[in-house]
């Protein structure tokens, strides 16, 4: 007989061949015989081909909401993913991910991670029960089917959604809702209407070039954007023209990282954007700079917008709003304007604020008088949905039979590509997503009785967080599906696992590049983690079991067929594709469209680039890009909240790998500012203004104005820290046209600070 | 000469992203606390503005390593072929004599294992051909791998402003420094 | 094992595997049988302890103590880790799997604890020496090895809660019992 020792067993725990060794002693004792577990089950794996040391690869897509929406290659064994890199097919991730991205193992296998339905007794009270899937979803349908029958329709419930995964596939959380009937939806986004609009009003669509392109460019002006930050896979083609002899200036209220690799950088006073880039028009129009051959042929309205300039416009009064010496803005004007081609990045901060749609107009100007719209290496650069041109199958249901709804106007969310219905004269409610607090309390005939919250953590993302947590109290159901216990699921009855990238099928792609990316299912889910289509799949079955017919989203899915169900011709033609199945050899890029308007038909009213619109001025706007006043301050300091490069929104920054170059939550304060108000390095300070208050660690920097604070947006685990509490939701200017609603002016917050 | 291995740390084109410091620890999951990468913002002295210039750094590879001269145990060698300098941790008693001895922080100590450890420059992943995984990681190709023995260094330093300045070990690194945007700040209140 | 010992083994697997506070109630008052504790369960609010329970094991806040091996065997505190991977290959080898392989992790205190009673009981009624190997092995190098850790973490937590206090209790004389038992470690 063998005598097996400590070492032995060791070995075969790490060695097939000694393993298989091992086990010769299963057949001669009959496994069956002992068996006494009440668990574990006899082992019936079968003994397959193991490349041992090996890994598996699989194709993911971070779904995060992200300019760079990198294609991934997850590496597995065991069925554990054990780590990820970059898809080196994609020239764009070119094989690396970003901070947030080489965090996603530890996300995914964190012990944190929400595993089980649970439902709490007493919101906000810490005290769970762990469920069933069976029970969460009979509460919430009796539910539902209560609000039904007590208010003849749906809309007592709503869905509040936005974009914590773009998995095209998670649009079937849309689908569920219009599947259970008419109900009430949070429409818009805190994100980037306001520019969407602006372009759509200057050019007919919200349409960039490739960003690879921009190595072409010969001069750069990064505009209230902050790519070494948020798209830092861009990072390479700003360096890429640099070297090939561009200058780029970056523009921005903080000395950003950006800033730091610019060749010159401009402190702009806040929200001054549009003067700004009216004075390089004034100047640029003075020096006989402008692109009449292309003005002539392509657009309208220059006439007009030429003697608003002359009439109203002058350097020195862009200087003076601006803050940026006049010279300065001369110079640069004319370099932009005679360098061939030229491009802004117009980024999403500097258009959130009242007057941002407006501001966004103004520099689509410089850009189009200076003949840089349609050129490759040129154009105003701000995002494009190019690539969605998917099925949308998972979102696009139909209500039941005899389903009675909202009857008055309604809104569309920019990623709502379905068609609009014909005839019936029922229709969702959409509230405004940026007065999620104000909305939800308001709404009445009926009122909102339930709430479904989806990628989403409204109480750390959402603005005025006081209001919105009476709001949350004004609810009889609030259902949160997420992954980690974050502000909203600490405020929920019933909470639901939810997958992670790695444990779902579904496609991506990005509203910045043209690349398109397969995620494969890397890993069985963990615990009891369910993705949303099968969620909403486990959630019909349970309506019609309780009450047939009261929902149409199917009952029984397989979430790789429905994956291929979102593929169609157009997509195939446009990435060169036979098969989605192409995928799983690498992401693939658009073969066209990656160009905007270079043939100069544009998609407004006119067929032309609009310097005079009148479309927006049917909208209640200036029809001209004019100059419009920035938020009168209502504190002593200027309150920004941007984005942080440990996180999106409220996600990774709660991840103790994160915690290690991320540790706590500051304020950004100026050291004069500090001086004044008796604050040093490192101290507890208040930020107070009249929205809420905020308690928080000072960093001294000159990065930021004298006569601003910042703070980074984000959600920390075991940190109250939520800058929402001074955020109130003032909207910006523009938005509802494309967007579904007005986006929110962000950075137009004041506040004053005290040592704590 | 033999072939030296070691990092181009190209603070010009370094972003503080911090992806080659999450990435080490993405390939070989450190226990919280233990960072084999590191990324340094420089002082306000040897840049002024805050925060917003950075050297990555790990182990150093040095041509002659106080790590392996002052172990007790002879954890490290040194690899003939590319130079790099490997812990092996089996071996390590966790005395720290590595840790006390490099002054570039190289070795870090392991609280649970109660051992030392340190970055190996992905040794395995290079004998598969594959980058290491910082470099890999890096978005904008601000650190790289170079052969010492046939660099061209035109316009690159070994001692970098802040860096330890230690000829003796004779550090396989190599720094480009970052550059100065042109500032325009406003003048106001 | 006797038939006690196996009781008590029996009753902690169903007390960590608990779903609800119904499933805590009868593991516990068996185990407090007729001792000093037994009035004081008796009193018991099964819904109080069942949320003190989620606090520490469950979710879907942050884990006092979480019930993975491996959070306390890895160099950092993860699921499905390395030391995951050696207990799914130890159940392997003694012909056993787990039902919820690769959503469960194979080293969650309910499963190891069924397989204790499954190792053991191998190792008492097979006539092979592999079992009585392995079941050693599993005792003194896994088990003993953070269950100790698991049980300190779980006591000093803020969410404490007699009744687990009382299975934490029963575990740890278990594992002593257990470990004094047992002809000591394999060679």
């Amino acid at each position: 007989m063998t005598l097996w020792k400590k070492n032995d067993i060791e070995t075969a725990m790490e060695c097939p061949m000694t393993r298989r060794r091992f086990m010769k002693w299963l057949a001669a004792a009959g496994v069956a015989a002992a068996m006494p577990c009440g668990f574990l089950v006899p082992n019936e794996t079968k003994a397959g081909i193991v490349y041992e040391g090996g890994y598996e690869t699989f194709r993911n897509a971070c779904p995060r909401n992200c300019y760079d929406t990198c294609s991934m290659v997850t590496y597995v064994k065991d069925g554990v993913a054990q780590f990820v890199e970059g898809a080196p097919e994609s020239t764009f991730t070119n094989g690396g991910l970003c901070v947030k991205g080489n965090a996603y193992i530890r996300k995914q296998y964190s012990p944190d991670r929400i595993k089980y339905p649970m439902a709490q007794q007493g919101r906000g009270s810490g005290n769970w029960k762990r469920i069933s899937w069976d029970e969460a979803l009979t509460r919430i349908s009796e539910k539902f089917i209560e609000i039904n029958e007590k208010d003849e329709s749906m809309l007592g419930l709503a869905l509040t959604k936005y974009s914590g995964n773009f998995g095209i596939t998670n649009y079937g959380v849309e689908g569920m809702f219009s599947s259970l009937g008419y109900t009430t939806r949070m429409v818009g986004t805190p994100c980037w209407p306001a520019g969407i609009d602006a372009q759509n009003y200057d050019m007919g669509n919200m349409w960039c070039n490739d960003p690879e392109d921009m190595v072409d460019a010969r001069y750069i002006i990064l505009w209230g954007v902050n790519p070494a930050w948020c798209s830092v896979h861009t990072m390479k083609y700003i360096y890429e023209a640099r070297q090939r002899g561009a200058k780029v200036v970056c523009i921005d209220p903080v000395l950003t990282q950006t800033a730091a690799k610019a060749d010159e950088y401009w402190q702009i006073n806040t929200s001054e954007d549009g003067a700004l880039a009216l004075g390089m028009a004034r100047h640029i129009l003075d020096r006989g700079l402008v692109d009449q051959d292309w003005v002539a042929a392509n657009s309208v309205g220059f006439g007009e917008f030429a003697d608003y300039l002359k009439q109203e416009v002058t350097l020195e009064w862009a200087a003076e709003k601006s803050g940026v010496p006049a010279r300065r803005i001369a110079r640069v004007a004319e370099e932009f304007a005679t360098a061939d081609p030229a491009t802004i990045w117009i980024g999403y901060g500097m258009q959130r604020h009242v007057n941002g749609g407006a501001s966004v107009r103004a520099i689509d100007a410089l850009v189009a008088m200076t003949g840089n719209v349609g050129k490759a290496g040129g154009g105003a650069r701000y995002g494009h949905l190019m690539t969605w041109g998917f099925n949308y199958h998972a979102m696009i249901q139909q209500p039941p039979k005899g389903a009675k709804g909202f009857l008055g106007p309604t809104a569309k969310g920019e990623f709502d590509f379905t068609k609009d219905a014909e005839g019936p004269a029922y229709t969702n409610r959409t509230l405004n997503i940026n007065k999620t607090a104000r909305e939800l309390l308001n709404a009445t005939d009926p009122p909102v009785r339930a709430l479904w919250v989806s990628c989403k953590n409204p109480l750390s993302q959402d603005f005025d967080r006081n209001q919105l947590e009476k709001a949350f109290k004004k609810m009889e159901l609030v259902v949160v599906v997420d992954q980690f216990f974050n502000q909203t699921v600490e405020q929920a009855d019933i909470v639901l696992p939810v997958t992670t990238l790695f444990e779902e099928w579904t496609v991506n792609v990005g509203y910045w590049h043209y690349w398109l990316s397969i995620n494969e299912q890397a890993v069985k889910p963990l615990h009891e983690a369910k993705s949303n289509i099968e969620i909403a799949a486990a959630l019909s079955k349970k309506m019609n079991e309780l009450k047939p017919g009261s929902c149409t989203f199917p009952t029984d899915i397989d979430t790789k067929e429905w994956v291929a169900k979102e593929f169609n011709k157009g997509v195939y033609d446009l990435f060169g594709i036979n098969s989605w199945e192409d995928l799983k050899n690498g992401p693939k890029k658009a073969k066209a469209n990656r160009l905007a308007w270079a043939d100069g038909k544009f998609g407004t009213p006119s067929g032309k680039y609009e310097f005079r619109s009148d479309l927006c001025a049917e909208h209640g706007f200036n029809a001209l890009p004019k100059y419009v006043e920035g938020r009168k301050p209502y504190d002593k300091l200027r309150l920004l909240t941007p984005h942080t490069q440990f996180g999106l929104h409220s996600q990774f920054i709660n991840l103790d790998w994160m915690e290690d170059f991320n540790p706590r939550p500051y304020v950004y304060i100026h050291p004069e500012t500090a001086r004044v108000r008796n604050i040093a390095d490192g101290d507890r300070v208040l930020v107070k203004n009249k929205t809420g208050e905020v308690t928080i660690t000072a960093s001294l920097t000159d990065n930021v104005p004298v006569d601003a604070i910042l703070m980074y947006e984000a959600w920390f685990k075991n940190n109250p820290y939520n800058c929402q509490n001074l955020v109130d939701d003032t909207s910006a200017d523009m938005g509802g046209y494309k967007a579904g609603a007005p986006g929110v002016a962000i950075h137009d917050q004041f506040a004053d600070l005290v040592k704590a | 000469m033999k072939k030296q291995l070691g990092f181009f740390v190209d603070s010009d084109r370094c972003v503080g992203c911090m992806t080659c410091a999450m990435a080490c620890k993405n390939q070989y999951h450190q226990e919280k606390g233990v960072v084999w990468r590191r990324v340094y913002p420089l002082k306000e002295e040897i840049y002024p503005h805050k925060e917003r210039a950075f050297y990555s750094l790990a182990c150093n590879h040095c041509e002659h390593p106080a790590c392996m001269h002052v172990c007790p145990v002879k954890a490290y060698y040194k690899r003939e072929t590319d130079g790099v300098v490997v812990h092996e941790q089996e071996k390590c008693i966790g005395c720290g004599n590595c840790i006390r001895s490099c002054p570039y922080g190289a070795p870090v100590y392991n609280p649970v294992l109660k051992k030392a450890e340190k970055c190996s420059f992905c040794h395995q992943r290079l004998d598969a051909n594959r980058l290491p995984m910082c470099v890999m990681s890096c978005p904008v190709d601000a650190i790289q791998v170079i052969d010492i023995t046939r660099l061209d260094s035109t316009g690159l330093v070994q001692f970098a402003p802040g860096f330890p300045k230690q000829p003796a070990l004779n550090p396989s690194v190599r720094f480009r420094l970052p550059r100065l945007p042109e500032v325009v700040r406003r003048k106001t209140i | 094992m006797d038939p006690a010992e196996k009781t008590t083994l029996t009753l902690l697997r169903d007390f960590f595997l608990a779903r609800s506070g119904q499933d805590l109630a009868p593991a516990c008052m068996v185990l407090a049988g007729d001792s000093p504790a037994a009035a004081r369960i008796g009193r018991t609010d099964w819904d109080e302890a069942e949320f003190a329970f989620n606090r520490l094991f469950v979710g879907p806040m942050a884990l006092q103590a979480p019930p993975y091996a491996s959070a306390y065997l890895e160099t950092e505190p993860r699921l499905m880790g390395e030391s995951t991977l050696k207990i799914r290959r130890i159940y392997e080898m003694a012909g056993l799997s787990s039902p919820l392989q690769g959503r469960l992790p194979d080293d969650h205190i309910g499963v190891e604890l069924d397989a204790a009673l499954g190792l053991s009981n191998m190792a008492q009624t097979l006539d092979a020496e592999e079992p009585r190997v392995l079941w050693r092995y599993f005792l003194h190098e896994h088990l003993s090895a953070w269950l100790p850790q698991f049980i300190d973490r779980a006591r000093r937590a803020e969410a404490g809660h007699p009744a687990v206090d009382l299975a934490l209790d029963h575990l740890e004389t278990w594992l002593n019992r257990q470990q004094s038992k047992e002809e000591g470690k394999i060679q």
